[in-house]
């Protein structure tokens, strides 16, 4: 029967996704690449880092409050102070809580600049990631699916937090010593993304194996088949930046100004497909449960 | 982002999000069982959970007039893998038991099973 809840409970849980990995991703981006890009890149990614934040702080409560409400069954639930009480005692709470500290402390250190301030940026990011492993089904299948499942966010937060300022860079290398500014550093991000995807894909199969239990689960429910969906994305997400790393790459790093538009092109692709399976994560999430022989 | 690009990513997201399947819920065991006939009205609805889970909501409805059965809330809040729902004396007719619950990782879980009463 469709409910108002299984659109908003997942799309709460997309958006939140969303502003976790562009505000932990641009801060590893910034981590990695600040001394290499330009002014004018360092800005952006700066900004969205604080748009992403603030969003963070606003969607962590919303998706609280979308919690409560699904619990109740009806809009004024979203606002019934026992059943949000109930939610705060939840995982759900812990994890809510987490992010908030993690969020509050991005806003925060966007606004002063103090000794120690790239540890507190990797306390930030890893405390809004891991606010993903205390919630959900990894919990309930033991320490080993939490540590996959943060190995696999940090994978993911690298990969996706740097698409954006790529992108920027693209917008922006319109002539040929930007181009190779772009290309020192694109070059830089494949040959790190190589190593983290590895490490990504490993973990990201190890958790689903662990969570569906047996192949045969994966084609028979609506779990399993959303979770192979993901995982056919993914893979043609690991074919456009196979194409960008062996093809686009080389022909930017040897002065072809053609290849900045293909690789603003490719980025873009690759935007939607990870709009698509960051959608697919929220339903796994917050809507699918693990196939377990259950009836209702 | 070329605007066609945006219009694409929000279409494939909709779409997708639009299809959203409600859950499964983690109930191993329901008395009556769904789509049960009955010869005489059962005294308690008996669910149980494969996690303690807390039931939030649980309303039963007579199909004939649409009408809720009234079954007070000392059932509901309780976190148990068993929990028992006692009911009134039912008249004959087919009845729908909707009902929300929490489980153990903070998940909503929801479901619903219908059951009919059918004196000989």
């Amino acid at each position: 029967m469709f409910e108002l809840w299984n659109i908003l409970q997942p799309l709460a849980t997309f958006c939140l996704y969303l502003a976790m990995f562009i505000a932990t991703g641009g801060l590893i981006f910034e981590i990695l690449f600040r001394r290499q890009v330009p002014e004018a890149t360092r800005r952006h990614v700066a900004r969205l880092i604080g748009i992403a934040a603030w969003a963070g702080l606003v969607l962590v409560g919303a998706r609280l409050a979308v919690a409560a409400g699904n619990l109740g069954g009806d809009l004024a639930s979203m606002g019934d102070p026992v059943l949000l009480g109930l939610v705060m005692k939840s995982p759900l709470g812990m994890a809510s809580v987490l992010a908030g500290i993690g969020f509050a402390m991005i806003t925060v250190m966007g606004r002063v600049k103090a000794r120690g301030e790239q540890a507190a940026r990797v306390v930030a990011a890893a405390t809004v990631l891991l606010s993903l492993t205390v919630v959900g089904h990894a919990t309930t299948l033991g320490a080993i699916t939490g540590v996959l499942l943060a190995l696999h966010l940090g994978g993911v937060a690298f990969w996706l937090g740097a698409l954006l300022p790529l992108r920027q860079m693209c917008v922006g290398a319109g002539n040929v010593a930007s181009a190779s500014v772009l290309a020192d550093v694109a070059a830089r991000f494949g040959w790190i993304a190589q190593r983290v995807v590895a490490v990504l894909i490993i973990a990201g199969v190890a958790y689903a194996a662990i969570l569906t239990g047996s192949v045969m689960a994966l084609l028979t429910s609506a779990y399993g088949l959303t979770l192979l969906a993901k995982i056919g994305l993914v893979a043609g997400l690991l074919g456009l930046a196979a194409r960008n790393r062996f093809r686009i790459v080389p022909a930017l790093q040897a002065g072809d100004l053609s290849a900045v538009r293909n690789l603003r092109d490719s980025i873009d692709r690759e935007i939607i497909v990870a709009l698509v399976i960051l959608a697919m994560s929220s339903l796994l999430t917050s809507s699918l449960n693990l196939p377990m022989g259950d009836m209702g | 982002m070329p605007l066609r690009h945006i219009r694409y990513a929000i279409l494939a997201v909709g779409l997708f999000l639009s299809t959203a399947a409600p859950a499964h819920s983690p109930l191993t065991a329901v008395t009556p069982e769904d789509g049960a006939r009955l010869t005489s009205p059962p005294a308690t609805i008996e669910m149980r959970f494969r996690d303690p889970s807390r039931l939030i909501r649980f309303v039963l409805v007579g199909e004939a007039d649409g009408t809720e059965i009234g079954l007070g809330d000392a059932h509901l809040m309780v976190k148990s893998a068993d929990h028992s729902v006692p009911l009134p004396s039912l008249a004959a007719g087919r009845y729908t038991a909707s009902w929300r619950a929490m489980s153990p990782d903070g998940h909503v879980i929801k479901g619903r099973f219908s059951f009919t009463v059918a004196p000989e």
